[in-house]
């Protein structure tokens, strides 16, 4: 193939490199104002009275709106959110008021001179505190803090655990992380004389947006267009509707004037929606020639004060509880949990990480009970492509025993350390994600447009939406593919609105290249065929070049345009209500190794090495597979090791990066990339997801070998060397 | 940005004299330097003072020379003026190692020395190098000079003997012999804040100082002298970490900070005999 299968630079690199890309940041619209929002500086109160005279004595201010002015809508996942509160706050960083006003300095100003009574009121913070009987109550219409429930089981449970040779359990605690996007979150909105809304929004999701917005704002969504500047990461932070944009819209629509609101760096920490804090309780067991034979599972997930999509992790949870390796029984609780701190949401990998840590821990302590090779003993249990599993998931291609291998291969024992209180030690973890979608909303469709223009030019308008990931190269080598055209003659239109686009659900679950990579092959196939059509019909020679064949269909009598659009939906279905079915058009499955040293008079761990495996179906572009796949080690090197939120009284304690630990370079080992193709039979030229699994199995991996190395297992993340210290003198 | 700019007021003296009077008579004023401390707190919204003098123009406060057979080091030489030093790092490599740690490469540009020891934080990563060495706090005001023992700079928790109208023009170090040794233990590998901080001489009379494990930036005396009367290493180390008064915080625990100290105590004795 001329353009799959290539190591093309991304199209868009050049202009990030040089920094002509434009990021809401870098956005102004004529007569532009600037908003500010006032946050709660307290976790949990009635609010008394907001006075904002003060607050418009600013020279400028054009603007000042609380929740009094505003419509009295609620909105969000579970209809608990409103755009500015007006009676209670329920963590620190709600939002009390808006201004806006010509410049930044003088909306802060106002905001600093609105004055805020709340009379407080008892907080809680931690989950089990929040479920117990008598706690403060958040959202006093649900009548508990708990916010649902998710079950699922498959098997004896009871049976597998009393035939069981060895059985392992542990409880397993996890911090929020922060996704800490380069560019912190923002929008601009303006109205027209028509009152239509135009967001200029680095949203994940445009078209859901459109929905939600237009009901937290009481417009029709007819009125409201999004418009996608170029997006500074996200990794799930946009995967929702969130206060500010609402916000934005009606300082807009209040002052006529175009408005845009930028969040600093210390309140886009104040306000991410983390990565939901987890306690996961696990148990498994194994027979004694290494077949397991049940899991069970009891989790709490934090939603913070407001359900977002931090509430949807037990649900992406439960597919890899349910499906992952051959276990014929498995049991399953998650509940959900409203607490006084910041909503939590979506991040990469998106529950994955938090359940496999456990799962792959308890893989490798039932391993060393059984003395098996770790390796062998996830074999022995390992899927298979053409089967179904007990919890409806329909496997395709799997290259499960494939990434085993690799790893196996490149992952050596290391040389005796130089010191006695020096340990080293290797681990492995496995991986399994969907690699096809997720049937999360009813259509987990894209639709694409491809059109052939007089000069060859191909524009390629799809739904899917760039969040740095790479969308518009792989689209743009896949329409050339298909199309047998160069890549360079090829533009994918990512400024194009959501006006102008075909629907998509948005940019999460590793589904871009498969999903939009599909509706894109189609279109192009399409496309393709009514060139080769006119060919035929107007008797062309094969060998005459595209553009003119398109030029001759285009300007004959009832001449017609070379334009095709297709809209894909993969062959898959939502889960039942006892959360069984097969969500993903295809499964993907990875392994990592890794080599480390722990220094014991320290607890310093340093990861000396690390080999990810993945099956990818085919790497449409290996160049960019690597990236993401180094770019999710590194991430979920820091979910493991470094970043958490302090937390004291509801308010974050190092909300910022000196604070909070991202690795820097130098924390980073030497990454050894595998890809497998296994050829996919639905994905494009038999691509599947690559952008999540590599952020899921690091953390235990790393665990796994620091276990080698020193006997100690590590059930909390971050591994910082204060834990590992603790964890080697017996958590004295 | 969480402070409006707006009401701030710069002064841009041309000379250090300029600056000493403006600080006297346009007071209250504060001194810049390379401002990385003070921007932290303008944008965190934390920054009292209105007023400032910016004295980056003034080379004459940037010189590093040789002082008889020591140094004296202009109080704007930055990080990167330390390290790039044939003088720094002939006669004082613990400063060069220690300015090799600090924060990245822009910080190492812009971030003085001066502004090291003005800031007072107790994981200032120059400042147990200075106490090491026994350096002398140079300050000058309209009034005279008046140069401070190191050791009696600080007074408590970021609080210094300097007033308001003094500026800091130099730190003098006087010869150091023996070998010098530093090291920093951060929360990552690189732009991390000290959990702790060492610098340590070794001679007859060993001199150690330490960083992030008290209000200020420590010598610790019992150790010091039960190293030089002979006492093992083992035995200095129980010393160390009953001497000196860590605290828990966000980026450690007590605990572990005096776990590591005395580690590092041991790195130090066994790397530099
Ligand atoms: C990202 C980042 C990373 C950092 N990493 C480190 C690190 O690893 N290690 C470390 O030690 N520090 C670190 N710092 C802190 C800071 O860079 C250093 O303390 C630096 O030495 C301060 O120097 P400055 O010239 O920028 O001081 P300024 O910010 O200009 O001044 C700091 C204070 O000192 C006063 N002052 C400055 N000069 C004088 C003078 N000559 N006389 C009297 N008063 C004076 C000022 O009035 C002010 O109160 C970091 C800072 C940042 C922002």
């Amino acid at each position: 193939m001329k353009s799959v299968g290539q190591r093309v630079p991304k199209l868009d690199a050049a202009d990030k490199a040089t920094g002509k890309s434009r990021y809401v940041q870098d956005l102004r619209l004529p007569g532009m104002l600037e908003a500010k929002i006032l946050r709660s500086q307290v976790p949990h109160g009635r609010i008394v009275s907001i006075d904002v005279t003060e607050a418009w004595k600013v020279p400028g201010v054009r603007a000042v709106l609380t929740a009094k002015d505003i419509p009295a809508k609620v909105w969000g996942y579970s209809k608990d959110q409103v755009a500015l509160k007006g009676d209670r706050v329920r963590r620190i960083g709600d939002e009390l008021a808006a201004v806006a006003a010509p410049d930044i300095e003088a909306a802060t100003e106002a905001c600093e001179r609105i004055k805020v009574v709340i009379e407080p009121l008892p907080a809680v913070y931690g989950m089990e505190a929040a479920l117990a009987p008598g706690a403060p109550l958040l959202h006093a219409a649900r009548g508990s803090n708990l916010v649902q429930t998710h079950l699922y089981e498959h098997g004896r449970i009871e049976e597998a655990f009393s035939k069981a040779a060895k059985i392992v359990e542990g409880t397993f605690v996890l911090p929020a992380q922060q996704h800490g996007c380069l560019g912190p979150a923002g929008a601009i909105a303006e109205w027209d004389a028509n009152g239509r809304l135009t967001m200029h929004d680095p949203t994940q999701i445009p078209f859901l947006v459109q929905r939600d917005l237009a009901e937290a704002l009481d417009i029709s969504p007819a009125d409201l267009r999004i418009v996608q500047p170029c997006i500074g990461g996200a990794f799930g932070a946009r995967l929702d509707l969130y206060p500010h944009e609402a916000i934005v819209a009606l300082l807009a629509k209040k002052t006529g004037t175009p408005v845009r609101i930028l969040f600093s760096r210390d309140e886009d920490f104040q306000t991410d929606p983390v990565r939901p804090r987890t306690i996961v309780r696990l148990r498994t067991a194994a027979a004694a020639d290494g077949t397991l034979l049940g899991r069970d599972a009891d989790i709490l997930v934090d939603c913070g004060a407001y359900v977002s999509w931090g509430a949807m992790t037990p649900v992406v949870m439960v597919n890899t509880f349910g499906n992952f390796y051959h276990c014929p029984a498995a049991r399953y609780r998650a509940r959900t949990v409203c607490t006084n701190t910041q909503p939590t949401g979506a991040f990469r990998g998106f529950g994955n990480p938090e359940l496999l840590f456990p799962m792959e821990t308890q893989m490798d302590e039932l391993a060393r009970a059984l003395k098996m090779d770790p390796i062998d003993f996830r074999l022995k249990n390992a899927n298979r492509a053409e089967e179904t599993t007990p919890a409806g998931g329909h496997i395709t291609s799997c290259g499960f025993k494939e990434v085993l291998e690799a790893v196996r291969t490149r992952l050596k024992r290391p040389a005796a350390p130089a010191a006695p209180h020096l340990k080293r030690g290797i681990g492995v973890a496995a991986v399994f994600h969907v690699g096809g979608g997720a049937r999360i909303y009813r259509s987990d469709g894209c639709g694409a447009t491809v059109k052939v223009d007089d000069f060859g030019k191909v524009v390629v308008v799809v739904g899917a939406t760039d969040i740095g990931q790479g969308m518009e190269t792989a689209m743009a080598q896949i329409a050339a593919e298909e199309l047998g055209v160069d890549v360079s003659m090829v533009r994918v239109a990512t400024q194009a609105d959501t006006d102008i686009r075909l629907w998509d659900v948005g940019v999460h679950a590793s589904r871009t290249t498969f999903i939009a990579g599909n509706a894109v092959r189609l279109a192009a196939k399409e496309a393709r065929k009514q060139i080769e059509d006119a060919r035929a019909a107007l008797k062309l020679p094969a060998d005459a070049p595209l553009d003119k064949v398109v030029r001759a269909e285009h300007f004959r009598q009832k001449g017609r345009l070379i334009t095709a659009s297709v809209f894909y939906d993969p062959p898959t279905s939502m889960v039942d209500k006892a959360n069984h079915g097969n969500v993903s058009a295809a499964y993907t499955w990875g392994c990592h190794g890794a080599e480390v040293e722990v220094d014991t008079e320290t607890g310093q761990v340093v990861v000396k090495r690390i080999v990810a495996a993945h099956d990818i179906g085919r790497a449409i572009n290996p160049m960019h597979a690597e990236g993401q796949v180094e770019g999710g080690v590194i991430q979920g090197l820091g979910y493991a090791m470094f970043e958490e939120c302090v937390l004291k009284d509801g308010r974050m304690q190092n909300g910022y990066f000196l604070d909070y630990r991202m690795p820097g370079i130098r924390d980073i080992p030497e990454i050894e990339t595998v890809l497998v193709e296994t050829n996919d039979p639905e994905g494009p030229f038999g691509a599947k997801g690559i952008g999540e699994p590599p952020i899921v199995p690091i953390g235990p991996a790393i665990a796994n070998a620091i276990a080698d190395a020193t006997g100690v297992r590590m059930r909390e993340f971050p591994m910082t060397p204060e834990r590992v210290w603790r964890a080697l003198r017996g958590n004295r | 940005m969480r402070s409006a700019v707006a009401g701030l007021e710069l002064l841009e003296p041309r000379s250090v004299n300029e600056a000493l009077r403006m600080m006297r008579d346009r007071g209250p004023a504060t001194p810049l330097a390379g401002a990385t401390d003070l921007y932290v707190h303008l944008n965190s919204g934390t920054l009292k003072p209105r007023r400032f003098v910016n004295r980056w123009a003034l080379d004459e406060l940037r010189r590093i020379a040789s002082k008889r057979d020591g140094l004296s080091i202009g109080a704007l030489a930055t990080f990167t003026d330390c390290l790039r030093s044939p003088l720094v790092r002939r006669r004082l490599p613990m400063l060069a190692a220690a300015a090799r740690e600090v924060g990245g490469v822009q910080i190492q540009n812009r971030g003085t020395l001066g502004g090291n020891v003005a800031n007072a934080s107790p994981a200032g990563d120059a400042l147990p190098v200075l106490a090491a060495a026994e350096a002398l706090v140079v300050l000058r005001s309209t009034e005279g000079e008046r140069r401070v023992p190191f050791s009696a700079f600080y007074t408590g928790y970021r609080s210094t003997v300097m007033r308001a109208d003094e500026l800091i023009v130099a730190l003098e170090i006087p010869p150091v012999a023996g070998k010098q040794w530093f090291r920093k233990v951060g929360t990552r590998l690189a732009q991390a804040i000290s959990k702790v901080v060492i610098a340590a001489v070794r001679d007859a009379r060993p001199r150690i100082a330490l960083g992030s494990v008290g209000p200020t930036v420590v010598r610790v005396p019992r150790t010091e002298e039960a190293l030089a009367s002979g006492a093992s290493i083992e035995q200095a180390r129980r010393i160390l970490e009953a001497e000196i008064k860590p605290i828990d915080d966000i980026r450690s625990t007590a605990a572990y900070r005096r776990r590591v100290a005395g580690n590092l105590l041991a790195c130090f004795w066994k790397e530099t005999s």
